[in-house]
């Protein structure tokens, strides 16, 4: 999905919201992944102004992943650490952006180069229960 | 701040009444950027709550009673989409409230250190190497909040002195299990860290009914040379941050128990350990 403006945002919401319902995360969660996605795709808007961010599920024996890749070409990152803790806006930031994203997200993770841009890989994991594995042997044998 | 309360409801009702009007994610990403705008403002949640539960007596004024099911359940998404951004600084509390802490901690822990240093028992001076070796395996305790540490050095003639603080089963503390874990400690290894199914693993323990986590670091002599371990056991795993203050204090306290075996033969007046 192409991101280039602000109204890119509803759509990226609206999709990263549809895939955790689907793969049966909370609506709460659902709600907290809304947000990271917010994050990351107001961060490309804002100091970037174009990039593309991929979303998909994970299938796991114990869990069900739901993993946001997102892309731009920018400038990259020069103090990663500080973006990480502080965001764009340094010190006195709200702590929302990256710092922000990471914080509502199981595992975060940025790679960066400057005048290479950076790559975000954010993952949400719901652990699947017993009965709920047991459900799916049974439809799977069913088969 | 009334003001400002003032200018955030006539937002808030407004964007409100366009969700439950056209339900979708138009209308709750507008909560989430108005969310960043209360945050960004300085409202309180308390605020964010007033705020809502007023706007929301005006919507459901007069609705049938479907109706003002329909009214609660979108306003319920509104609001939990605004306050989203709220639980994105509260962990950021939680964090930054983490940091203080071992900041706090460290801070602790290296005038411990400087305290250590400063101690008479571990100046060149000292008249019982003993009671050097005895402090260290206090501090290390008390650094790394452990049940029990042992401080073992090496002295002329294969002398081994060992320092125990707190409960230690006995098998733990034999010559021969000493040895053994010894050998866990590589050649330039500077620390061991073994979480407890690690030492479960690794037989650190004999008694079967012993489970602890065990961290390790050698004592060493200025050219590299190793003379003894300093080991600490808990119930509960090692940190990172405890494998730091160990090595530190190993470090430290290697230093300050060469100097006292260099002085020893001067101020006790012969070879030899005491």
């Amino acid at each position: 999905m192409a991101i280039e403006s602000s109204g890119d945002l509803v759509p990226a919401r609206a999709a990263a919201r549809a895939l955790a319902l689907r793969l049966g995360f909370s609506r709460t969660d659902a709600t907290l992944i809304a947000t990271a996605v917010s994050e990351i795709v107001r961060n490309i808007v804002v100091h970037v102004g174009r990039g593309e961010i991929a979303m998909h599920a994970v299938d796991e024996d114990t869990r069900y992943g739901l993993v946001v890749v997102a892309r731009d070409e920018g400038p990259g990152i020069r103090d990663l650490a500080a973006a990480l803790e502080h965001g764009y806006a340094g010190r006195g930031g709200l702590g929302l952006g990256l710092p922000g994203a990471r914080r509502l997200m199981d595992e975060f993770d940025v790679t960066t180069a400057v005048d290479e841009g950076t790559t975000v890989t954010m993952t949400k994991w719901r652990i699947r229960d017993e009965l709920e594995r047991l459900r799916e042997r049974r439809h799977a044998g069913a088969q | 701040m009334k003001t400002t309360v003032a200018a955030f409801r006539s937002v808030y009702a407004s964007r409100l009444s366009a969700h439950l009007t056209d339900p979708g994610e138009v209308g709750l990403h507008g909560a989430y950027e108005l969310g960043r705008d209360a945050v960004a403002r300085d409202l309180s949640v308390l605020d964010v709550a007033a705020v809502h539960h007023d706007v929301l007596l005006e919507e459901v004024r007069g609705e049938s009673a479907p109706d003002v099911q329909r009214v609660l359940a979108g306003a319920g998404d509104f609001l939990s989409e605004l306050l989203s951004v709220y639980e994105v600084v509260r962990r950021g509390i939680d964090e930054a409230r983490a940091a203080a802490l071992a900041e706090r901690r460290s801070s602790d822990m290296l005038r411990r250190l400087s305290r250590l240093l400063a101690d008479p028992s571990l100046a060149a001076e000292a008249d019982s190497f003993e009671e050097a070796l005895q402090l260290v395996a206090e501090e290390a305790a008390e650094l790394t909040r452990a049940a029990t540490s042992i401080a073992t050095a090496r002295l002329d003639g294969d002398r081994t002195l060992t320092a125990i603080v707190g409960d230690c089963p006995s098998s733990i503390a034999t010559p021969r299990a000493l040895a053994a874990r010894r050998l866990l400690v590589a050649p330039g290894v500077d620390a061991v860290n073994l979480s407890h199914r690690e030492a479960g693993e690794q037989g650190i323990l004999t008694d079967r009914d012993e489970k602890f986590a065990w961290l390790a670091a050698p004592l060493r002599y200025l050219n590299g040379g190793e003379f003894g371990l300093l080991e600490v056991f808990a119930g509960e795993d090692f940190s990172d941050f405890d494998e730091a203050m160990l090595l530190h204090l190993a470090d430290i306290s290697s230093a300050a128990l060469e100097r006292a075996t260099l002085y020893r033969p001067v101020t006790s007046g012969g070879a030899g350990a005491s």
